[in-house]
């Protein structure tokens, strides 16, 4: 990334101006962080049903999608050009990270959902660019069953859940301490950084004896760039992220290093890399995606590696990716008429989110019509999928071991529950905040809407850092003020027919 | 009459067949009485003489006043017997004198009252000139005596005697066949332009062609002319003696009778100007070489020349500027080059072809783009440049951002210099389009029954 283009005049109005927290800009981040809201409320009320309503995972998230759809099509109808999904609704049982997202006609359609499952409910909405997605994760009962209903989830799985929400919340009052200079002050620093965010995140998941999973992410978004796009590789890019290759290595080298020295307790020791990617600082008047999965693997050392789900072994053999996004880089002169239209109308509908195929077709183009265009434009990577990953861990020792055989590691490898945190947020300066002082604004999750679920961790935090963060979001006087954008309220059978003027802020 | 012209550059006087090498020169010719003769001379159709001749004629008419003042009106005894045919070319001699006289003092009354200080006008010499055209040449037979004598008063009648007799030996060739000539029908021929002389009257600038109204300026009478008949003077900024373009035009229709535009020669002044309103021949003809050669005089086009070297000059640093490209030979592009998409190359004619160096080549060397907008392709690329693709529909601001962020797309370096240039180029074509329309506006026909022939 060494060579500088400099922008254009345009782009630097895209890329620089439309980011400005202006009072337009911050209303269309509330709105789209309400409705996300709206829908996460909408899906929790249906998943506490599930197990007694029988309802798939498959059924579930395409009301939320429509419920999404109706309700954004609702808001800026003439002012706005480009508003809509910005992440389809997914819901992921245990093991699935994310891609789980069925259409009507697919055999697999996510899994039979039981008690002491979790799942991750995952949604995103844009209007005009600016984008606040979520994800939740929730904990399944059996709604008639008294016993299931009155006893907290443990084990493996509540690790996870606390260590996700736990590390999303500190994560939260590490960003906007970078609002008030006072807090930074009192801990003797001047910027919050990316080291910072890793080390809050990595001494949590210790804690919790749970492991980071790559593809976690505290990131910068803007205006279209909200990290949706996994093939954009972006310029100015702000943020933490943990990326399976280096986590693999890392894992290799603290081994090699245990094996020397002889431990090395509870610091947390980076790599240095020439160039390292978490020297930034943390800005009033930006957004941020927090995005924390943990695996539970009982605290054993290991490596997490995300594995394609293409259909259990013996029932289905092949499941493929529902959610797809256009790579705008790509230019391919197509052939087929079916798949000129299916571009088309994905551009049209899309914009540069993720989208899933049954969005896209109309009257004009049915279903498998779309079906075969798409294999087009994805055969010449104008379309990109987002396959539906599982999350497999490895023990280190299996894969230290440098004679290790392939059959070695297959046998050793495990899938493990993934739980996950995402929340967006604003970090709003006192200039534009209507309080007077610099406030965050959560956009999306929060313990109204998206309360943790009712687990019980036989772990808990003994890091000061932590705790002392964990403490700044509870002091109402001196602490991080979050205000949470709050869901509207919904009549989960009239849900469809929601119009936004009963939606209020809270 | 023709007179060797050494080089385009020289400035020339049509009228007696002369070049000077300043304009400084052909000004002062313009001023001579000899130059003056010539112009009456063509008005009345009549060849062009040397500037000998003219001496000649001096001097006889002078050696004339002497004689006619010695005498006092009377005869003297011993000279030679004055005959009857003596006699009576004396008492017409006179009485054309008188006419002539009445006609220079109308004449001067005219430009004294409006233009005394301008004495160097043709129109004020004449009046001014004690020498008085068509008088009878006695017939003497020549001397190499009285040669010398004629060449020495020519260097003080007229400066451009060097000049004149340096353009060339033929020149003197033609001198003596001219005087051996002139001896022959001068005398009859000075006295046809007298006779017509005497009944005409040369219009002033200020005084309109037509009507005959008087202004107080040529500039007035001009944009008078213009407004009531049409009358366009072609060229204006570079016209730099209107007075004398006028005053031209003024001997060419009182004192010939000719249209300005046809060859018609009327009768009298009204028979003309009957005409050239009828035939809304109220107009400088400029479109034939020697119509534009034939008001040359009053032009001066140098500040034109500067500016086309001071373009050439231009485009040799912007050729030192698109340094990389210097297989571009001028005389490669035709062979090279097929002209793909320029729809409207080779409008502008000969000025295109002084700026053909400012064209521009594109980085990789494959796109020429011409001063005239057009552009042009190497005809290695025709098959692509015969391509009628549909143009890229504009992104919208979602697929703009992710563009404008993303450092997989591919990244083109940009050198200063050939941003430099290109923007050169952009600015040369607009300036050009803009020219053009200016000229367009121009040329907008302002003759009252006139008749596109392509129309028709």
């Amino acid at each position: 990334m060494n060579m500088q283009v400099d922008f254009t005049p345009e782009q630097r109005v895209l890329v620089d101006e439309k980011n400005v927290l202006s009072e337009v800009n911050i209303e269309k981040y509330r709105l789209a962080g309400q409705i996300s809201q709206t829908c996460l409320s909408y899906i929790i009320s249906l998943l506490k049903t599930s197990v007694s309503s029988g309802l798939s995972i498959g059924e579930i998230c395409r009301l939320g999608d429509s419920f999404l759809q109706k309700t954004v099509d609702g808001v800026f109808k003439r002012s706005v050009e480009e508003k809509g999904i910005a992440l389809p609704v997914s819901i992921d049982k245990n093991g699935f990270v994310f891609g789980v997202a069925p259409e009507e006609e697919d055999l697999f359609q996510g899994g039979q959902l039981v008690a002491g499952d979790i799942v991750k409910i995952t949604l995103g909405v844009h209007i005009d660019g600016y984008t606040a997605q979520v994800s939740h994760t929730q904990a399944i009962v059996d709604d008639e069953d008294a016993q299931s209903v009155n006893t907290p989830l443990t084990g493996g799985h509540a690790d996870a859940v606390c260590a996700a929400y736990l590390a999303t919340e500190a994560v939260i009052a590490l960003l906007g301490s970078a609002l008030y200079p006072t807090i930074l002050s009192a801990n003797n620093v001047s910027n919050i950084t990316g080291h910072n965010i890793r080390s809050v995140v990595e001494t949590v998941a210790k804690s919790f004896n749970v492991q980071v999973v790559p593809g976690s992410r505290v990131r910068r978004v803007r205006r279209f760039l909200a990290g949706q796009n996994t093939v954009v590789e972006e310029k100015d890019f702000k943020g933490v992220t943990w990326n399976q290759d280096t986590e693999e290595e890392k894992a290799l080298q603290t081994t090699v290093k245990e094996n020397a020295v002889l431990a090395q307790n509870g610091d947390h020791d980076w790599i240095d890399a020439e160039a390292n990617p978490d020297d930034f600082l943390v800005e009033e008047g930006e957004a941020w995606l927090v995005d924390i999965q943990m695996a539970a693997t009982g605290g054993k050392k290991g490596v997490i590696r995300m594995k394609e789900f293409s259909g259990y072994n013996d029932t289905i053999n092949i499941v493929k990716p529902t959610i797809f996004s256009r790579d705008f880089a790509v230019h391919y002169g197509l052939k087929l008429r079916s798949s000129r239209i299916t571009l088309g109308k994905i551009e049209q509908y899309a914009s540069v989110y993720p989208f899933k195929l049954t969005h896209v077709t109309d009257e004009e183009i049915d279903l498998p019509t779309a079906r075969l265009g798409l294999s087009e434009l994805i055969n010449h990577h104008i379309i990109e999928t987002h396959p539906i990953q599982i999350a497999n861990f490895i023990p280190l020792s299996v894969l230290a071991n440098p004679n290790g055989a392939k059959r070695e590691i297959a046998n050793a490898t495990v899938e493990v529950s993934v739980a996950r945190n995402m929340t967006t947020l604003i970090l709003v300066p006192a200039s534009q905040s209507t309080t007077g002082y610099g406030e965050v604004m959560r956009l999306t999750g929060g313990s109204k809407v998206a309360p943790p679920p009712w687990v019980h961790s036989s772990f808990e935090i003994t890091d000061n850092s932590v705790l002392g963060l964990l403490n700044l979001l509870q002091d109402k006087k001196l602490g991080v003020r979050v205000k949470e954008v709050q869901a509207s309220k919904v009549d989960p059978s009239a849900a469809a027919d929601i119009s936004l003027d009963d939606m209020v802020m809270e | 009459m023709d007179s060797p012209v050494p080089n385009t550059t020289m400035f020339t006087c049509n009228t007696c067949g002369l070049a000077f090498p300043t304009a400084e020169l052909q000004r002062l010719h313009m001023k001579t009485d000899w130059h003056r003769y010539n112009l009456k001379r063509r008005v009345a159709g009549l060849p062009p003489i040397t500037a000998e001749v003219f001496a000649e004629k001096i001097l006889q008419q002078q050696q004339q006043e002497q004689e006619s003042q010695q005498t006092g009106g009377g005869k003297r005894g011993g000279v030679r017997q004055i005959t009857k045919k003596d006699k009576k070319k004396e008492e017409k001699m006179i009485r054309k004198q008188a006419l002539m006289n009445q006609a220079s003092h109308s004449a001067r009354a005219d430009t004294d009252s409006i233009n005394l200080e301008r004495p160097s006008s043709p129109t004020g010499s004449i009046a001014s000139s004690n020498f008085s055209l068509g008088d009878p040449i006695n017939h003497q037979t020549f001397t190499d005596d009285e040669a010398s004598d004629v060449n020495s008063v020519a260097d003080t009648a007229s400066i451009n005697e060097d000049t004149a007799s340096a353009s060339g030996e033929e020149h003197d060739q033609q001198n003596d066949e001219d005087r051996e000539f002139n001896s022959e029908d001068e005398d009859e021929i000075d006295r046809y332009i007298k006779h017509k002389m005497s009944k005409r009257t040369a219009i002033s600038a200020n005084t309109c062609l037509i009507s005959g109204k008087v202004f107080n300026t040529v500039e007035e009478k001009t944009a008078y002319m213009t407004k009531t008949y049409g009358l366009y003077v072609p060229e204006k900024e570079f016209l730099v003696d209107l007075e004398g373009l006028m005053t031209y035009l003024g001997e060419k229709v009182g004192l010939g009778f000719m249209c300005l535009k046809c060859s018609f020669q009327g009768k009298s002044l009204e028979s003309v100007r009957a005409h050239m309103i009828s035939k809304s021949h109220v107009m400088i003809p400029y479109e034939e070489e020697e119509e534009k050669l034939e008001i040359g005089d009053f032009y001066d086009f140098t500040s034109s020349y500067k500016s086309v070297t001071k373009q050439s000059r231009q485009s040799k640093l912007r050729k030192q500027v698109i340094a990389d490209e210097d297989g571009w030979v001028d005389e490669d592009l035709d062979d090279d080059f097929d002209d793909v998409e320029g729809p409207e190359s080779g409008s502008e004619g000969d000025e295109d072809l002084d700026d053909y160096n400012t064209a521009y080549v594109d980085g990789l060397g494959y796109e020429l783009a011409l001063p005239s907008g057009a552009r042009i392709g190497h005809r290695s690329l025709a098959k692509y440049y015969r391509q009628n693709l549909r143009p890229d529909a504009p992104l919208r601001e979602g697929a703009g951002t992710v563009m404008a962020v993303n450092t997989r797309v591919l990244l083109t370096t940009r050198d200063k210099n050939t941003d430099l240039a290109l923007k050169d180029s952009w600015k040369q074509e607009q300036r050009r389009t803009n020219a053009i329309i200016r000229k367009e506006h121009k040329f907008i026909n302002n003759q009252k029954y006139y008749r596109d022939e392509l129309l028709q």
